[in-house]
């Protein structure tokens, strides 16, 4: 036999090979047995990457986490920095600390005690006089609720007098809608990057029926960083990844659907038009590319429409109008909806592969509502399945990358996880009565129940993880926040607002990249 | 028939359709074409010794009939299937690999050299496995690593590295 090679003179590019047959902590061990080793393991980006990937594949929402914390941990809300790092850039990213960050929400996510922030709204109007400091340790209440999220927290809208309330990851702040003359917050959201979100709201009594949105970023609220008209729309529907969807008419008669897009300029820009009988729902979704799902009453004749649109391409984006001819149609099956009322209500669109098109209803007759999730085809433009839930709430979740919907079950007082590609229910009779569902990172969602408790599921197994210890008349939301997972709660409504944060140890990391800013 | 050369000399003949597992030597053999050129003229080896060539040969016969692994950016695709734990190895395979550590070793610098990708990845999931589920110290004691830490750099490295162990 020739000369012995031992494992220590084996080329760098053999030695990461080896390593990446491996598991995170056999990697971790190998790497304290010297210093060669350690630099060897610690200086490769892309075998963290291929730690990261195995252990979180690659979605939306794992996107969006990626995104976030790069911002708690680097600041970075430079537009064109705000999206999760590409793989591309695989070799500069520091995956290391992201999967350290990563599987420490997680761990904390699941079996963490969240660290409790409770809040007492005082009266709204008289300290709207106070330059917004809404929040107090004593007062009396009015109604509240929660109209929006951003990655860092939330917006409650403190009625009458429409102030909006900001949270981040705790902190207090107040959002203050500049013009009197605007009443309806009608949209808040995330946009651009991590830390900006839009407002947008109308004066319903005004002829012109305009609109304005707000942009405020999140370390700097008592003003907007922009403002900005839209004029002749009945509601602004969405906003979601720098996108905007609103749509004019009357319902029964044509309406219009307009997409803006809020990344590129000042002003608003209609990017796609399309005309349907009525609206119900749509939706914007995926890889920065936006897609528009319009789910409306086709007539008289009771059927459902689905379409779909896409941006024009930049040549058309000024003949905006042409792009009416690009809308693709599903109609589902006359008895799919179990003869629908006028004023059924579309919930959720969503998409599961290239053909398959999730849509989750509810009904709204006979003084009760019933959820119902239909799966079609858009190629053959068939109804796959249709899963009746009944008589128990009006919410359901649909989590695509999960192949899951979370929705309210036949069988009353429970709720459960239908498998989308089959329409089967996998798992049911967790709740008492679930009520609001919100999805948080990875595999989680989030709900609430009658015994006033706040529940996660593991969308993975379909079972619950933890039930929390807070009696609470409402959930909120439930975030995937920056570094930091928290749980918004109403707490009798209109009186106490409780923060959870399921990862206390980051939101110092995550408040000193704010204050930087 | 192909006729290799070993570092030391040693002439094996092989049939071509099995050394072709090895992308260099298919590469070779097409860029000199169908002539009886390459029967004749064997292909010097020099950085795999004879009894290394003699397991790259035996695994390359064992396998002639397996589909050829992609040759492509071996990287990109661990990297998309994410860390994978080795524990995928056949019969044959493992008694293949039987070996003493420094043959092991040369048999992934061979594989890797010839660009025969099936068995440098075997050869590198065996090392893996030896490394797998060990304490640092066994590592260090399996592979002859010298432990060059100091006991705060050790205590250290431990400590940033929690994390992984308290999974």
């Amino acid at each position: 036999m020739t000369k012995t090679v031992p494992l220590q003179q084996q080329p760098r590019e053999t030695l990461l090979r080896i390593l990446r047959c491996l598991d995170l902590q056999s990697i971790v061990r190998f790497a304290r047995t010297c210093a060669k080793n350690h630099t060897l393991v610690f200086a490769d980006s892309l075998l963290w990457r291929a730690l990261y990937r195995g252990a979180f594949p690659d979605s939306e929402s794992e996107r969006q986490w990626l995104s976030r914390w790069q911002f708690a941990a680097h600041g970075v809300n430079d537009c064109t920095k705000r999206l999760a790092p590409s793989e591309a850039a695989g070799d500069t990213f520091d995956w290391h600390t992201a999967l350290r960050a990563r599987i420490d929400t997680e761990a904390n996510w699941r079996s963490g005690d969240g660290k409790i922030h409770r809040y007492y709204i005082s009266d709204a109007q008289s300290s709207a006089a106070d330059n917004g400091n809404l929040l107090q340790r004593e007062g009396t209440l009015r109604r509240m609720e929660v109209v929006g999220t951003t990655s860092w927290g939330a917006v409650l809208l403190v009625r009458p007098c429409c102030s909006l309330l900001a949270f981040r990851c705790g902190v207090d702040r107040c959002l203050q809608v500049l013009d009197a003359g605007i009443s309806r917050p009608h949209v808040i959201g995330q946009v651009m990057a991590t830390d900006q979100i839009v407002v947008a709201s109308g004066n319903c009594s005004d002829a012109t029926r305009q609109f304005a949105v707000w942009i405020w970023q999140a370390h700097a609220l008592d003003s907007p960083a922009r403002q900005i008209i839209i004029g002749y729309h009945v509601e602004l529907k969405s906003v979601r990844g720098g996108w905007l969807l609103g749509w004019s008419g009357a319902l029964g008669a044509k309406v219009d659907f307009t997409l803006y897009d809020l990344h590129q300029r000042t002003a608003c820009h209609p990017v796609v038009r399309a005309s349907v009988s009525a609206c119900e729902f749509l939706d914007i979704s995926k890889d920065g590319q936006p897609r528009v799902y319009v789910a409306s009453m086709c007539g008289t004749s009771y059927r459902w429409q689905i379409k779909t649109a896409v941006p024009a391409p930049a040549a058309d984006a000024e003949n905006a109008d042409r792009t009416l001819g690009k809308l693709q149609s599903v109609v589902l099956d006359e008895g799919g909806m179990d003869m629908p009322h006028w004023r059924d209500r579309i919930i959720e669109v969503g998409r599961i592969d290239a053909d398959r098109i999730l849509v989750s209803a509810s009904d709204f007759r006979q003084g009760f509502s019933d959820v119902s999730v239909h799966c079609l085809s858009q190629q053959s433009e068939r109804m796959l399945w249709l899963q009746p839930c009944r008589r128990i709430g009006n919410d359901a979740v649909l989590l695509p990358e999960r192949h899951l919907a979370l929705t309210t079950t036949t069988s009353p007082g429970k709720f459960g996880f239908v498998d989308m590609r089959t329409g089967e229910m996998k798992s049911s009779g967790v709740l008492e009565s679930g009520f609001i569902f919100h999805r948080a990172i990875g595999t989680l969602v989030m709900a609430g129940n009658r015994r006033r408790r706040c529940l996660l599921f593991d969308t993975d197994s379909c079972t619950s993880l933890k039930e929390t210890s807070e009696t609470l008349s409402k959930v909120g939301y439930a975030l995937g926040g920056v570094a930091a997972t928290y749980a918004i709660y109403i707490n009798q409504p209109g009186t106490i607002c409780s923060v959870i944060d399921f990862f206390p140890a980051t939101r110092r990391q995550y408040e000193a990249a704010v204050m930087i800013e | 028939m192909v006729k290799l050369t070993s570092s030391e000399g040693t002439e094996f003949d092989v049939e071509r359709s099995v050394i072709e597992r090895s992308l260099l030597i298919k590469n070779l053999l097409d860029d000199v074409g169908e002539s009886d050129t390459c029967a004749y003229t064997p292909i010097p080896l020099p950085n795999v010794s004879g009894p290394i060539l003699a397991k790259v040969i035996e695994y390359c016969e064992h396998h002639r009939n397996d589909p050829v692994v992609g040759h492509g950016d071996a990287d990109a695709e661990l990297d998309a299937s994410g860390a994978r734990v080795s524990d995928e190895i056949d019969e044959w395979d493992m008694e293949f690999c039987k070996v003493d550590q420094g043959t092991l070793f040369e048999m992934i610098l061979a594989a890797n050299y010839l660009d025969i990708r099936s068995m440098l990845d075997l050869t590198c999931k065996t090392v893996a496995n030896m490394i797998k589920n060990k304490t640092p110290e066994e590592i260090r004691k399996t592979f002859n690593i010298t432990n060059d830490f100091s006991p705060e750099e050790e205590e250290q490295v431990q400590r940033e590295n929690a994390w992984c162990e308290d999974r």
